[in-house]
């Protein structure tokens, strides 16, 4: 065939149409996780969090259920999220 | 469960090239591959042989071809005018070379052809399918597209031979 493409074409259509597909299920995730991991803070709050090390039962059993992906998007989440404290996140995240 | 970043990587490159080989300008190809996928991953639930995908997405692509081709036309193109766009389009296009006569030529004969038969001439040479998987590219049977496939080799050849 007599036809060619700009250098990098490919790369950039994957990552471009990665991004606009199935990217979109992972924002939505991200929104949800985000939400539920602001609701358990609450309840974490609630019962009473006096010691960074000592992480609450249900908090670390949600983390735990996590896949690898979304524990990559909640973090992503959280760094720009103001109801996720340090101590949480590191603690959940070692 | 269908990975679809995998189908996008596996994918992405070979019906590029079919677009291409369509409607010859690569904006157009681009754009109609994008959406393409965008439609196949809109509609990845309908999908019901999982292996069957290559032809799904193909059929998605060749449609959205066909649809662009007749954009914004009050009456349909003939054969013949649309062959004359597409070769007007190839005298023309960005990213074609011109240097090599023999595959110029060569992509001239085929954009002479039939829609259909056009379309089968590159899914059999270029992508190397079978007559019952362009079959169902193409809404057509296995025999319909042996038949084309054979017509439309003899019409490059004449063609070649001028």
């Amino acid at each position: 065939m007599p036809y060619s493409v700009p250098e990098g074409f490919f790369e950039q259509q994957q990552a471009e149409l990665i991004r606009q597909t199935v990217g979109t299920n992972t924002r939505h995730t991200r929104w949800w996780i985000g939400g539920a991991a602001a609701a358990a803070c609450l309840v974490v709050g609630l019962v009473g969090l006096h010691s960074a090390d000592e992480p609450t039962l249900a908090l670390y059993e949600y983390t735990e259920q996590m896949s690898e992906e979304e524990l990559s998007s909640w973090s992503e989440f959280y760094e720009a999220d103001l109801f996720l404290s340090d101590a949480t996140f590191n603690t959940y995240n070692q | 469960m269908l990975d679809f970043t995998q189908l996008i990587k596996k994918y992405q490159e070979p019906l590029y090239w079919h677009l291409r080989r369509l409607v010859v300008n690569h904006e157009d190809a681009r754009d109609l591959l994008q959406e393409s996928l965008l439609q196949a991953w809109q509609k990845l639930d309908t999908l019901r042989d999982e292996g069957a995908v290559r032809s799904w997405l193909y059929r998605i692509a060749t449609h959205a071809a066909y649809r662009h081709l007749q954009r914004h036309r009050i009456h349909p193109l003939s054969t013949e005018e649309l062959s004359d766009m597409l070769l007007e389009r190839l005298q023309g296009s960005s990213y074609v070379d011109y240097e090599d006569e023999g595959l110029l030529r060569f992509q001239q004969a085929i954009l002479t052809l039939s829609e259909q038969q056009r379309t089968v001439f590159t899914l059999r040479y270029y992508d190397e399918m079978s007559y019952e998987e362009i079959a169902r590219v193409v809404d057509s049977t296995p025999q319909s597209c042996r038949v084309a496939y054979h017509n439309a080799t003899k019409r490059i050849q004449t063609y070649l031979e001028e």
